[in-house]
């Protein structure tokens, strides 16, 4: 393309501001709904996966009246001061067909030096615990002492550096992977530093946890173990507790996730099929009303080729210059809102690594470019076959 | 420079029925002849200049320049030679409204990345009478003005063909004699010139003449002929 064949183009494009303006809102509209569509999928799919190996119990008993509905037990722990009495903890590891069970006790804090808010705090017993250990074995592979924690990924505390809970000092011995949910700002700890804490608290005139039973217990069974069975055991023994299968634990989060991730893809599809359908109407309307134009260059020696690359290069300038901003407006708009939309979804989510995101934006940049020059293919197309007479002659 | 059309017809399909706005027209033009092709509307006029200019295909019958057949070109060959070669100032000319009139004259020369003769247009400008309006924007003239645009347009890349469809319309009797002034001159100078007009002003031009009637080009009518 040669200098004067970009004028007009750049000219053409310009001329009409405002369908040219509303083809890069609609098409930029298009590249956001595109690139968050895609990153909110495979931010889903990264926390869900992270999450799955990270809750890899077959069942889960937590003291009645936790919420599991939300599953903000499988996020965030429940630091609402429930705890189970300790003996359930020998029963279920007395059971026929167990291979694991571990207790786990998740302790709310006043305050902590590292944070403004309140710090979560979830103990587990190095001993016994099978979900946490091998999670956090990838950052942290020495033993655990008394006194020392490891931190989620969003608590900005380097390693060997101390972080304080009742005035009593803690050394960070390793900060985890995130995990897309709450947990990255969550504080682990052996039991031994768990009761450290508690007594700390204690000193203080707190009560930080109800007489240290475990909050929760996880449990693995043999392959072929009948749950039902098992759970009616545990709740025929003990009254005050609940005993949830994984597997529905997961279907109801798997299944809100889905819905969010179809509305996703369903808002994107729609503005991409409305970009190709306004694209198409604009650029047919356009070009019939510049049809005597286009005969014009073509008899001054234009080629054929030349008139359908005048309307493709405007096509792609409108769908080009949406899909940059609406993709930069995305890239921003999600990188900064992750925490926000975290936090309002109840749902894991954990953006996917440099190249899985690059490539998210390659496309997103495009697809609506694609999709905005296809349609005008048909334009140009026709154009290119225009009959010089016929096109002087209307509207003469 | 020689043109020739032989056997040229033309058909379009109006309402489902075929119909023949050119038939089987013959038609030759050497360097230096001024042929005007005198007809009422819708006798096939410009459907002939057109084929002749190369830019619609006639449904059968050729068109040569130099004995090389037009529509044997492919798509770049021939519009490289429509532009190099052929000046076409059709009837109904559209200019660029996004352009100037200045840019409008030279888009002959920067479509193809040539060197603009700042010289030729100015003189084009002022032969025609329009060099005060060279930076204006075609939508803010009137239609003898937008018609002597085109005619700059058609003579900018100084080409040996110039085929001219009712090029005195919309312009008044002076700018009418200043056109066909402008024609014969390039004429004298061996470019060859086709109009197809009404104005019998222009017989007082032409060495050669043709009267077309529904679709048939007849040669020589010497009612009105210079001969």
């Amino acid at each position: 393309m040669n200098h004067t064949t970009l004028k007009i183009i750049y000219t053409n494009f310009w001329s009409h501001p405002v369908r040219s303006l509303g083809l890069v809102i609609l098409t930029a509209i298009a590249s956001v709904t595109l690139l968050s569509g895609v990153i909110f999928s495979k931010s889903l799919d990264a926390g869900f996966e992270q999450l799955s190996s990270r809750m890899g119990a077959d069942l889960l008993i937590v003291p009645y009246g936790v919420d599991i509905q939300n599953q903000s037990i499988l996020l965030q722990g429940d630091f609402n001061h429930h705890t189970l009495p300790r003996e359930v903890l020998d029963f279920v590891q007395k059971l026929p067909g167990v291979t694991a069970a571990s207790p786990q006790f998740y302790i709310s804090t006043l305050s902590a030096s590292c944070c403004d808010k309140k710090v979560n705090i979830i103990g587990f017993d190095p001993k016994t615990d099978f979900t946490i250990k091998p999670w956090i074995r990838k950052t942290y592979k020495n033993n655990f002492i008394p006194g020392s924690v490891i931190v989620g990924s969003d608590i900005q505390i380097e390693n060997g550096e101390k972080i304080k809970f009742f005035d009593k000092e803690f050394t960070v011995v390793g900060t985890l992977e995130p995990l897309g949910n709450k947990l990255d700002q969550t504080i682990f700890a052996d039991v031994e530093t768990v009761e450290l804490l508690r007594q700390a608290a204690a000193s203080k005139g707190y009560n930080i946890s109800s007489e240290g039973g475990p909050s929760s217990i996880l449990a693995n069974f043999e392959e072929g173990t009948d749950f039902e069975k098992i759970s009616q055991k545990i709740q025929e023994q003990f009254n005050d507790l609940q005993v949830i299968q994984r597997k529905n634990i997961f279907d109801n989060v798997i299944a809100t996730a889905r819905s969010f991730k179809i509305a996703v893809w369903l808002i994107a599809g729609f503005f991409l099929f409305t970009v190709i359908a306004v694209i198409y109407i604009a650029f047919t309307v356009s070009t019939n009303e510049r049809k005597r134009e286009f005969a014009t260059l073509l008899i001054i020696g234009a080629t054929r080729k030349k008139l359908a690359d005048i309307v493709l290069g405007e096509s792609f300038l409108a769908s080009g210059s949406g899909a940059i901003a609406g993709t930069l407006f995305g890239a921003v708009g999600i990188i900064s809102f992750r925490f926000l939309i975290q936090e309002n979804l109840q749902i894991p989510f954990l953006l996917p690594n440099i190249s899985a995101i690059i490539l998210t934006i390659v496309g997103a940049l495009f697809i609506p470019v694609i999709a905005g020059v296809g349609a005008s293919y048909h334009i140009a197309k026709k154009i290119g076959n225009i009959d010089v007479y016929t096109a002087l002659k209307e509207d003469a | 420079m020689i043109l020739n059309g032989n056997n040229i017809t033309k058909q379009y399909t109006r309402r489902g029925e075929k119909f023949s706005a050119v038939n089987n027209a013959d038609f030759f033009a050497w360097s230096g002849d001024f042929t005007v092709i005198f007809g009422e509307s819708g006798s096939g006029k410009s459907t002939l200049l057109n084929a002749l200019a190369g830019v619609t295909k006639p449904t059968s019958g050729n068109v040569e320049i130099d004995g090389q057949p037009l529509f044997s070109l492919n798509d770049e060959d021939l519009a490289r030679l429509r532009n190099e070669r052929i000046g076409y100032i059709p009837q109904n000319a559209a200019s660029l409204s996004a352009f100037t009139v200045a840019e409008n004259i030279t888009l002959s020369s920067s479509l193809y990345n040539k060197k603009i003769d700042k010289e030729h247009i100015k003189a084009l400008l002022d032969k025609l009478g329009i060099a005060h309006l060279a930076n204006e924007h075609p939508q803010n003239l009137s239609g003898g003005e937008l018609r002597r645009v085109a005619i700059a347009r058609a003579l900018a890349n100084k080409p040996d063909l110039i085929i001219a469809d009712e090029p005195t319309s919309n312009l008044d009797e002076e700018n009418s004699r200043k056109v066909y002034s402008l024609f014969a001159r390039l004429a004298r100078t061996g470019v060859a010139i086709i109009i197809a007009t009404h104005d019998k002003t222009a017989f007082g031009y032409s060495n050669r003449t043709y009267h077309m009637k529904s679709g048939t080009l007849i040669p020589d009518i010497g009612e009105y002929g210079n001969l």
